[in-house]
């Protein structure tokens, strides 16, 4: 047998980590006195919210969704973990949320979150928002529901060649490791098709590979961006390479500036409307197999002026050229 | 908040993945050659495990599949290293690299596992056996007298040269055998989460060496340590993420705690 089972390493092998123990439930007991503190709070409801990264949208979500369920009621106290990309860490925030007997409603905040939060809990009420297609999760509890985000690209596609009459050519840049990018690439591949343009892909799965993408895009009109986070990310990068090159850039998700043209989830409103769901929840005046996914209304979709004419001029000349 | 489920979540990952730190050994510490190939291991198990229950292959071919692709991506970084003569840890972050195209060609972004076919679903009593065959196995292969070769290719190059065998030959084998483990956890790992995600094996590195580490301050060799090492380590993550503070902290929280539990274990073996 091996040496470490003789009688005396053993045991002292057995008394080190028998100390171990002995200082982390010490630990314990410190943690649990500091969180202490907490519950001390007159609450009424207590709601955990599980984000799944740090990212200017999810972040939108989650503080529409506490402003707004503070204003209606103060005495809710949220439990807020975020679980920085990490698909184990979302299992350990997954069990904690389930065994704690305080928390009467879980929000969850895209994809990930998501699907680790509903292997877990079938009984608590599930909510969600930035999920693009709940239905692949394939979910079948009756505990879930929430707002998905997605955008309809073929309107959006329609749109922008209204705008852009002369252009029968564009590139969309996607994340071939999101499923939601894919899936609306697809749509407008398919898009495309249909109406014989003619689409490029680009794939970009890191921050570094964007810049080299966009220097290889060629002799298309416009490039269209699905909503995801890493061109979410990047879109300054991205933006800004486009107008020196002088492309029209159309996003599937709201940008500041620099866009011709976007439609769009605003995530703060998003989380409003999830917490006016998540109030009457919490009150179980209605059961959240009443409320279903439902899909946010396209409702916000801007263009920029000043682009649009310098655009259409640059096409305009383009086309005379092309006629001489 | 302790609770069973927390317990039971924490046991269950831990022995999940603490073939992890297993491989890790395997590669670090007997054959010495700084393997990273973990992460891509990782992931292609997964992504392999998440392909084939999605085509309802029976789960003990799934498994094998996954092992086959773990053990795969092992040989891959030994022939960098051996024929193409590439340092060990530029191998691995190349055949990383690649696996992450591999993987996502394989199994796509995300995968929903059918949850009929998986029978024994969320139940980690099989999953626990699995893996402590497997560490069984591994331990006593390493008692076998190619274990011994394998040692010798880590300590003490000349003799297997003397021994008139290639160290290279021994290198690949231990490479093949870390990263076949990599690849069963991967696949084990996605089973028990009940999804495949392309995003999955982030991190997986970072894991598998604190709990190394965490096991090395218990035990230097291949036994069941490396468990207890692991389960040290998925402990502090949950203690971590029980603290209801500013969720910004974690990291420097889950830093200060190992350092903590390595710096008492030094001050023990003084």
């Amino acid at each position: 047998m091996n040496k470490i089972f003789t009688h005396k390493i053993f045991t002292r092998r057995f008394f080190q980590l028998l100390f171990l123990i002995f200082f982390l439930i010490v630990f314990y007991g410190f943690h649990k006195f500091a969180n202490g503190f907490h519950a001390k709070k007159k609450t009424e409801f207590t709601v955990g919210i599980i984000k799944t990264a740090t990212h200017p949208a999810l972040n939108e979500a989650q503080k529409g969704f506490i402003d707004t369920l503070h204003t209606i009621n103060p005495h809710i106290f949220f439990i807020e973990k975020n679980a920085e990309g990490s698909v184990a860490t979302l299992q350990i925030i997954a069990d904690e949320m389930h065994s704690d007997p305080n928390i009467n409603l879980i929000y969850t905040i895209a994809t990930p979150a998501l699907a680790a939060m509903s292997q877990k809990e079938k009984i608590k009420p599930i909510i969600f928002t930035a999920v693009t297609d709940p239905t692949i999760l394939h979910l079948n509890q009756e505990n879930i529901c929430g707002i998905s985000d997605a955008v309809d690209e073929t309107y959006l596609l329609d749109k922008t060649f209204n705008l852009l009459p002369k252009s029968h050519s564009f590139a969309i840049l996607f994340n071939p490791s999101e499923i939601n990018s894919v899936l609306s690439k697809n749509r407008m591949m398919q898009y495309a098709k249909e109406h014989d343009y003619k689409a490029h892909e680009y794939a970009v799965t890191s921050p570094l590979e964007i810049k080299v993408v966009l220097e290889q895009i060629e002799s298309v009109d416009f490039v269209i961006l699905p909503a995801d986070n890493l061109l979410a990310l990047a879109i300054s990068l991205i933006t800004e390479t486009l107008k020196q090159r002088n492309i029209p850039c159309i996003s599937c998700f709201p940008v500041e500036k620099d866009v011709l043209l976007y439609a769009g989830t605003d995530y703060y409103k998003a989380g409003e409307k999830v917490a006016a769901i998540a109030i009457i929840l919490l009150k179980k005046e209605k059961k959240p197999k009443d409320f279903g996914f439902t899909k946010l209304n396209v409702d916000t979709l801007k263009y920029n002026e000043i682009l649009l004419n310098h655009f259409n001029t640059m096409q305009k000349t383009i086309h005379k050229k092309g006629a001489l | 908040m302790i609770s069973f489920f927390i317990l039971r979540g924490i046991l269950e990952r831990s022995i999940i993945l603490s073939l992890l730190p297993a491989s890790m050994h395997i590669t670090a510490r007997i054959i010495h050659f700084d393997d990273l190939t973990l992460e891509g291991a990782f992931g292609i198990g997964s992504g392999v495990m998440a392909l084939l229950l999605s085509h309802h292959y029976s789960l003990f071919f799934s498994l094998l599949g996954s092992i086959f692709a773990g053990a795969l991506s092992g040989l891959a970084t030994a022939i960098l290293h051996t024929k193409f003569y590439l340092n060990p840890l530029i191998s691995g972050i190349i055949t990383s690299t690649a696996l992450f195209s591999i993987t996502l060609k394989v199994a796509g972004a995300h995968i929903a596992l059918p949850i009929k076919t998986a029978f024994f679903y969320n139940d980690i009593s099989w999953i626990a056996l699995v893996v402590f065959l497997t560490f069984f196995l591994a331990y006593l292969f390493l008692k076998t007298e190619l274990g011994f070769l394998l040692y010798a290719v880590g300590d003490n190059q000349k003799l297997i040269i003397g021994l008139s065998k290639s160290p290279a030959q021994y290198q690949t084998i231990g490479l093949i055998i870390a990263n076949a483990l990599v690849g069963l956890s991967g696949a084990l790992f996605t089973y028990y989460l009940g999804y495949f995600s392309i995003w999955s094996n982030v991190g997986m590195l970072v894991v598998a060496l604190a709990s190394l580490i965490l096991a090395e301050s218990m035990s230097n060799k291949f036994n069941f340590f490396l468990m207890a090492g692991s389960l040290l380590y998925q402990i502090i993550i949950a203690i971590t993420y029980s603290f209801h503070i500013d969720q910004d902290w974690n990291k420097l929280i889950t830093a200060s705690i190992v350092v903590i539990c390595i710096f008492i274990q030094k001050i023990f073996k003084r």
